[in-house]
Protein backbone atom coordinates (compact mmCIF):
# COMPACT_ATOMS: atom_id res chain seq x y z
CA UNK A 1 0.00 0.00 0.00
CA UNK A 2 1.39 3.42 -0.62
CA UNK A 3 0.81 6.76 0.20
CA UNK A 4 -1.94 7.45 -2.12
CA UNK A 5 -3.70 4.78 -1.00
CA UNK A 6 -3.84 6.17 2.45
CA UNK A 7 -4.78 9.64 1.48
CA UNK A 8 -7.04 9.43 -1.44
CA UNK A 9 -8.91 13.33 -0.08
CA UNK A 10 -5.41 14.18 -1.83
CA UNK A 11 -6.25 13.00 -5.40
CA UNK A 12 -6.89 14.90 -8.50
CA UNK A 13 -10.13 13.87 -9.45
CA UNK A 14 -9.35 14.08 -13.30
CA UNK A 15 -6.22 11.91 -12.65
CA UNK A 16 -8.49 9.04 -10.65
CA UNK A 17 -11.04 8.91 -13.66
CA UNK A 18 -8.61 8.42 -15.78
CA UNK A 19 -6.96 5.73 -13.71
CA UNK A 20 -10.33 3.76 -13.95
CA UNK A 21 -10.33 4.19 -17.15
CA UNK A 22 -7.23 2.14 -17.58
CA UNK A 23 -8.53 -0.46 -15.37
CA UNK A 24 -6.28 0.15 -12.21
CA UNK A 25 -6.87 -1.68 -9.19
CA UNK A 26 -5.26 1.12 -7.11
CA UNK A 27 -7.68 3.68 -8.79
CA UNK A 28 -10.66 1.49 -7.83
CA UNK A 29 -9.63 0.91 -4.16
CA UNK A 30 -9.57 4.88 -3.69
CA UNK A 31 -12.50 5.41 -5.60
CA UNK A 32 -14.73 2.94 -2.97
CA UNK A 33 -12.60 4.12 0.08
CA UNK A 34 -13.43 7.85 -0.90
CA UNK A 35 -17.16 7.60 -1.82
CA UNK A 36 -18.45 4.54 -0.15
CA UNK A 37 -19.25 6.15 3.35
CA UNK A 38 -21.12 9.36 1.49
CA UNK A 39 -22.97 6.98 -1.24
CA UNK A 40 -23.97 4.55 1.34
CA UNK A 41 -25.75 7.56 4.33
CA UNK A 42 -27.51 8.45 0.99
CA UNK A 43 -28.51 4.92 0.38
CA UNK A 44 -29.39 4.45 3.87
CA UNK A 45 -31.46 7.50 4.30
CA UNK A 46 -33.61 6.24 1.39
CA UNK A 47 -33.81 2.40 1.95
CA UNK A 48 -33.52 2.61 5.88
CA UNK A 49 -31.76 -0.48 6.07
CA UNK A 50 -28.04 -1.18 6.54
CA UNK A 51 -27.71 -4.38 4.36
CA UNK A 52 -30.18 -2.92 1.56
CA UNK A 53 -27.88 0.11 1.46
CA UNK A 54 -25.07 -1.46 1.20
CA UNK A 55 -25.57 -3.87 -1.71
CA UNK A 56 -27.43 -0.63 -3.26
CA UNK A 57 -23.46 1.17 -2.76
CA UNK A 58 -22.09 -2.14 -4.45
CA UNK A 59 -24.29 -2.20 -7.50
CA UNK A 60 -23.24 1.52 -8.03
CA UNK A 61 -19.67 0.90 -7.66
CA UNK A 62 -19.78 -2.16 -10.54
CA UNK A 63 -22.14 -0.08 -13.01
CA UNK A 64 -19.68 3.02 -12.35
CA UNK A 65 -16.80 0.11 -12.95
CA UNK A 66 -18.39 -1.04 -16.15
CA UNK A 67 -19.51 2.49 -17.39
CA UNK A 68 -16.59 4.51 -16.50
CA UNK A 69 -15.64 4.73 -20.38
CA UNK A 70 -18.93 6.98 -21.09
CA UNK A 71 -18.38 9.32 -18.15
CA UNK A 72 -17.17 12.87 -20.40
CA UNK A 73 -16.42 14.31 -16.46
CA UNK A 74 -19.65 17.28 -17.59
CA UNK A 75 -20.17 16.69 -14.28
CA UNK A 76 -18.26 15.73 -10.93
CA UNK A 77 -17.43 12.33 -10.20
CA UNK A 78 -19.14 12.89 -6.87
CA UNK A 79 -22.35 14.35 -8.81
CA UNK A 80 -22.33 11.51 -11.13
CA UNK A 81 -22.11 8.80 -8.08
CA UNK A 82 -24.85 10.54 -6.79
CA UNK A 83 -27.55 10.32 -8.80
CA UNK A 84 -26.43 6.60 -9.59
CA UNK A 85 -27.32 5.98 -5.92
CA UNK A 86 -30.40 8.03 -5.84
CA UNK A 87 -31.74 6.04 -9.33
CA UNK A 88 -30.35 2.36 -7.69
CA UNK A 89 -32.45 3.14 -4.26
CA UNK A 90 -35.13 4.52 -6.24
CA UNK A 91 -35.58 1.27 -8.62
CA UNK A 92 -34.56 -1.12 -5.91
CA UNK A 93 -37.64 0.63 -3.14
CA UNK A 94 -39.83 -0.05 -6.30
CA UNK A 95 -38.51 -3.33 -6.63
CA UNK A 96 -38.97 -4.24 -3.15
CA UNK A 97 -42.70 -2.45 -2.88
CA UNK A 98 -43.68 -4.91 -5.66
CA UNK A 99 -42.65 -7.53 -3.61
CA UNK A 100 -44.45 -6.47 -0.64
CA UNK A 101 -41.29 -5.90 1.52
CA UNK A 102 -40.86 -2.26 2.09
CA UNK A 103 -43.87 -1.57 4.56
CA UNK A 104 -43.56 -4.43 6.49
CA UNK A 105 -40.48 -3.60 7.85
CA UNK A 106 -39.78 -2.42 10.92
CA UNK A 107 -37.27 0.35 12.33
CA UNK A 108 -37.21 -1.68 15.50
CA UNK A 109 -36.07 -4.62 13.72
CA UNK A 110 -32.83 -3.62 11.99
CA UNK A 111 -30.16 -5.04 13.40
CA UNK A 112 -28.67 -1.65 14.22
CA UNK A 113 -30.36 -1.94 18.35
CA UNK A 114 -26.73 -0.96 19.69
CA UNK A 115 -25.86 1.22 16.87
CA UNK A 116 -25.72 4.41 19.73
CA UNK A 117 -23.97 2.70 22.79
CA UNK A 118 -20.54 3.56 21.05
CA UNK A 119 -19.10 6.58 20.29
CA UNK A 120 -21.32 9.15 22.13
CA UNK A 121 -19.49 12.05 23.86
CA UNK A 122 -22.30 12.37 26.62
CA UNK A 123 -21.15 9.84 29.90
CA UNK A 124 -24.47 10.08 31.73
CA UNK A 125 -26.19 7.16 31.28
CA UNK A 126 -29.47 9.09 31.57
CA UNK A 127 -29.44 11.35 29.00
CA UNK A 128 -27.70 9.08 27.05
CA UNK A 129 -30.83 7.06 27.51
CA UNK A 130 -32.83 10.51 26.21
CA UNK A 131 -30.67 11.01 23.09
CA UNK A 132 -30.98 7.21 22.28
CA UNK A 133 -34.89 7.36 22.54
CA UNK A 134 -34.98 10.97 20.54
CA UNK A 135 -32.96 9.35 17.99
CA UNK A 136 -35.35 6.23 17.40
CA UNK A 137 -38.13 8.02 17.64
CA UNK A 138 -36.77 10.52 14.69
CA UNK A 139 -36.07 7.75 12.59
CA UNK A 140 -39.48 5.99 12.84
CA UNK A 141 -40.66 9.09 12.49
CA UNK A 142 -38.43 9.91 9.42
CA UNK A 143 -39.64 6.65 7.80
CA UNK A 144 -43.13 7.79 8.02
CA UNK A 145 -42.15 10.52 5.54
CA UNK A 146 -42.86 10.44 2.09
CA UNK A 147 -40.34 9.06 -0.48
CA UNK A 148 -40.17 12.53 -2.41
CA UNK A 149 -39.66 14.45 1.20
CA UNK A 150 -37.14 12.10 2.54
CA UNK A 151 -34.92 12.01 -0.74
CA UNK A 152 -34.93 16.40 -0.31
CA UNK A 153 -33.80 15.72 3.39
CA UNK A 154 -31.37 13.11 3.04
CA UNK A 155 -29.67 15.39 0.25
CA UNK A 156 -29.79 18.61 2.78
CA UNK A 157 -28.66 16.56 5.96
CA UNK A 158 -26.28 14.22 4.57
CA UNK A 159 -24.62 15.71 1.54
CA UNK A 160 -25.01 19.56 2.49
CA UNK A 161 -26.36 20.66 -0.99
CA UNK A 162 -27.65 23.91 -1.69
CA UNK A 163 -31.28 24.59 -2.80
CA UNK A 164 -30.45 24.84 -6.05
CA UNK A 165 -27.86 21.60 -6.22
CA UNK A 166 -30.27 19.61 -4.92
CA UNK A 167 -33.10 21.27 -7.79
CA UNK A 168 -30.66 19.87 -10.41
CA UNK A 169 -30.25 16.59 -8.80
CA UNK A 170 -34.05 15.75 -8.31
CA UNK A 171 -35.23 17.82 -11.34
CA UNK A 172 -37.26 19.68 -9.18
CA UNK A 173 -37.94 23.85 -8.71
CA UNK A 174 -35.62 25.31 -5.77
CA UNK A 175 -38.79 26.52 -4.19
CA UNK A 176 -40.25 22.89 -3.85
CA UNK A 177 -36.87 22.01 -2.14
CA UNK A 178 -37.69 24.67 0.40
CA UNK A 179 -41.14 23.50 0.89
CA UNK A 180 -40.41 20.01 1.30
CA UNK A 181 -37.94 20.55 3.70
CA UNK A 182 -39.81 22.54 5.65
CA UNK A 183 -42.62 20.35 5.17
CA UNK A 184 -40.17 17.44 6.50
CA UNK A 185 -39.16 19.40 9.31
CA UNK A 186 -42.04 20.35 10.12
CA UNK A 187 -43.80 16.83 10.41
CA UNK A 188 -40.80 15.41 12.22
CA UNK A 189 -41.19 17.80 14.98
CA UNK A 190 -44.75 17.03 15.21
CA UNK A 191 -44.59 13.87 15.49
CA UNK A 192 -41.68 13.94 17.95
CA UNK A 193 -43.77 15.90 20.43
CA UNK A 194 -46.72 13.44 19.65
CA UNK A 195 -44.92 10.45 20.83
CA UNK A 196 -43.81 12.71 23.58
CA UNK B 1 -48.92 28.78 7.52
CA UNK B 2 -48.24 28.43 11.56
CA UNK B 3 -45.67 30.95 12.60
CA UNK B 4 -43.43 29.99 14.91
CA UNK B 5 -43.49 34.03 15.85
CA UNK B 6 -44.95 37.29 14.54
CA UNK B 7 -42.01 38.22 12.98
CA UNK B 8 -40.91 34.99 10.35
CA UNK B 9 -42.57 31.81 9.63
CA UNK B 10 -41.10 28.30 10.31
CA UNK B 11 -40.29 28.30 6.60
CA UNK B 12 -37.94 31.26 7.04
CA UNK B 13 -36.05 29.65 9.96
CA UNK B 14 -35.89 26.16 7.79
CA UNK B 15 -34.47 28.28 4.87
CA UNK B 16 -32.13 30.56 7.55
CA UNK B 17 -30.57 27.12 8.74
CA UNK B 18 -29.87 26.24 5.60
CA UNK B 19 -28.07 29.68 4.41
CA UNK B 20 -30.80 30.03 1.68
CA UNK B 21 -32.06 34.07 2.76
CA UNK B 22 -30.48 36.84 1.33
CA UNK B 23 -27.72 38.45 3.35
CA UNK B 24 -29.92 41.07 4.78
CA UNK B 25 -32.71 38.59 5.68
CA UNK B 26 -30.11 36.35 6.89
CA UNK B 27 -29.06 39.17 9.78
CA UNK B 28 -32.37 40.37 10.14
CA UNK B 29 -33.59 36.49 11.40
CA UNK B 30 -30.32 36.14 13.15
CA UNK B 31 -30.88 39.66 15.04
CA UNK B 32 -34.29 38.28 15.75
CA UNK B 33 -33.12 35.33 17.10
CA UNK B 34 -31.57 37.01 20.14
CA UNK B 35 -34.33 38.37 21.36
CA UNK B 36 -37.27 35.73 20.09
CA UNK B 37 -36.82 31.99 22.14
CA UNK B 38 -39.49 30.56 20.09
CA UNK B 39 -37.69 31.20 16.97
CA UNK B 40 -34.53 30.28 18.71
CA UNK B 41 -36.01 26.55 19.88
CA UNK B 42 -37.23 25.89 16.14
CA UNK B 43 -33.90 26.87 15.01
CA UNK B 44 -32.07 24.77 17.40
CA UNK B 45 -34.92 21.57 16.75
CA UNK B 46 -34.24 21.82 13.25
CA UNK B 47 -30.74 21.51 13.55
CA UNK B 48 -30.95 18.67 15.83
CA UNK B 49 -32.89 16.67 13.79
CA UNK B 50 -30.46 17.27 10.53
CA UNK B 51 -27.10 16.48 13.33
CA UNK B 52 -29.23 13.40 14.54
CA UNK B 53 -30.48 11.60 11.16
CA UNK B 54 -26.78 12.25 10.49
CA UNK B 55 -25.20 10.59 13.15
CA UNK B 56 -27.59 7.99 12.92
CA UNK B 57 -26.55 7.16 8.91
CA UNK B 58 -23.09 7.44 10.13
CA UNK B 59 -23.01 4.59 12.46
CA UNK B 60 -25.29 2.80 10.69
CA UNK B 61 -23.77 2.30 7.49
CA UNK B 62 -21.80 -0.85 6.80
CA UNK B 63 -18.08 -0.99 4.82
CA UNK B 64 -17.69 -1.87 1.35
CA UNK B 65 -14.23 -3.92 0.89
CA UNK B 66 -12.98 -2.58 -2.34
CA UNK B 67 -10.86 -5.89 -3.23
CA UNK B 68 -13.52 -8.14 -2.19
CA UNK B 69 -15.82 -5.89 -4.43
CA UNK B 70 -13.41 -6.01 -7.56
CA UNK B 71 -13.50 -10.09 -7.27
CA UNK B 72 -17.11 -9.94 -7.42
CA UNK B 73 -16.83 -7.86 -10.41
CA UNK B 74 -14.17 -9.59 -12.02
CA UNK B 75 -16.41 -12.81 -11.68
CA UNK B 76 -19.37 -11.00 -12.85
CA UNK B 77 -17.45 -10.34 -16.03
CA UNK B 78 -16.21 -13.72 -16.70
CA UNK B 79 -19.78 -15.17 -16.09
CA UNK B 80 -21.07 -12.81 -18.95
CA UNK B 81 -17.89 -13.21 -20.71
CA UNK B 82 -18.50 -16.99 -20.69
CA UNK B 83 -22.41 -16.91 -21.90
CA UNK B 84 -21.56 -14.19 -24.61
CA UNK B 85 -19.29 -16.49 -26.17
CA UNK B 86 -20.93 -18.96 -25.92
CA UNK B 87 -24.21 -17.59 -27.74
CA UNK B 88 -21.37 -15.96 -30.20
CA UNK B 89 -19.98 -19.38 -31.29
CA UNK B 90 -23.51 -20.54 -31.86
CA UNK B 91 -24.33 -17.88 -34.17
CA UNK B 92 -21.51 -16.94 -35.81
CA UNK B 93 -22.03 -19.76 -38.13
CA UNK B 94 -24.86 -20.40 -40.02
CA UNK B 95 -24.88 -24.05 -40.30
CA UNK B 96 -24.27 -24.19 -36.09
CA UNK B 97 -26.83 -21.80 -35.96
CA UNK B 98 -29.02 -24.14 -38.31
CA UNK B 99 -28.16 -27.28 -35.88
CA UNK B 100 -28.65 -25.45 -33.06
CA UNK B 101 -32.49 -24.68 -34.27
CA UNK B 102 -32.79 -28.60 -35.90
CA UNK B 103 -31.35 -29.98 -32.09
CA UNK B 104 -33.71 -27.59 -30.15
CA UNK B 105 -36.91 -28.33 -32.36
CA UNK B 106 -35.63 -32.82 -32.09
CA UNK B 107 -35.50 -32.40 -28.47
CA UNK B 108 -38.39 -30.29 -27.74
CA UNK B 109 -40.65 -32.67 -29.95
CA UNK B 110 -39.02 -35.62 -27.87
CA UNK B 111 -41.73 -36.15 -25.25
CA UNK B 112 -44.47 -35.92 -27.61
CA UNK B 113 -43.16 -38.56 -30.11
CA UNK B 114 -45.89 -41.07 -29.48
CA UNK B 115 -48.81 -38.66 -29.80
CA UNK B 116 -47.43 -37.33 -32.88
CA UNK B 117 -46.18 -40.16 -34.99
CA UNK B 118 -47.98 -43.02 -33.49
CA UNK B 119 -47.05 -46.20 -31.96
CA UNK B 120 -43.38 -46.95 -32.72
CA UNK B 121 -43.88 -51.22 -32.63
CA UNK B 122 -46.25 -53.90 -32.63
CA UNK B 123 -49.03 -54.67 -29.97
CA UNK B 124 -48.39 -57.78 -27.81
CA UNK B 125 -50.46 -60.32 -28.49
CA UNK B 126 -51.88 -61.52 -24.65
CA UNK B 127 -54.02 -64.55 -25.72
CA UNK B 128 -54.83 -66.47 -28.93
CA UNK B 129 -57.56 -69.15 -29.55
CA UNK B 130 -57.82 -70.43 -32.66
CA UNK B 131 -60.86 -73.27 -32.96
CA UNK B 132 -62.96 -75.06 -35.54
CA UNK B 133 -65.57 -72.50 -35.96
CA UNK B 134 -63.89 -68.95 -34.49
CA UNK B 135 -60.52 -67.61 -33.56
CA UNK B 136 -60.31 -64.81 -30.65
CA UNK B 137 -57.15 -62.64 -30.06
CA UNK B 138 -56.43 -60.76 -27.04
CA UNK B 139 -54.35 -57.84 -27.50
CA UNK B 140 -52.82 -55.50 -25.68
CA UNK B 141 -51.61 -51.78 -27.23
CA UNK B 142 -47.76 -50.96 -26.61
CA UNK B 143 -48.05 -47.52 -24.82
CA UNK B 144 -51.25 -46.82 -23.04
CA UNK B 145 -51.64 -50.92 -22.23
CA UNK B 146 -55.43 -50.80 -23.44
CA UNK B 147 -57.02 -54.49 -24.47
CA UNK B 148 -58.32 -55.32 -27.44
CA UNK B 149 -60.56 -58.30 -27.90
CA UNK B 150 -60.55 -59.54 -31.62
CA UNK B 151 -63.09 -62.23 -32.68
CA UNK B 152 -63.51 -64.14 -35.67
CA UNK B 153 -66.39 -66.75 -36.81
CA UNK B 154 -64.14 -68.96 -39.59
Amino acid sequence: MNNQELNPEIINEQDLVERLKKGQQWAFNTLVNTYQERLLKIAYGITLNREDSMEVVQDVFITVFKNIQTFRQDASLATWLRKITINQCLNWKRKWKRRFRWNHESIDSENDKDLFKESKKNDDPEMLYHEKQMEKKLMGAIKTLPEKIRLVLVLNAFEGLSYEEIAKTLNIKRGTVSSRLHFARKNLIALLELSD
Amino acid sequence: MKKPCDKYTAEDISRFIDNELSRDQYHAVAQHLIHCPVCSRLVERYRSISSVINDHAAQAVLRIDPVKLKQKIVQQNSKETFSRNIFRFFTKNIYLKLASIAAIVIFSLLPFQGALFGPTGPSAIVKYVDTDFASVMIIETQKEQHTIIWFSET
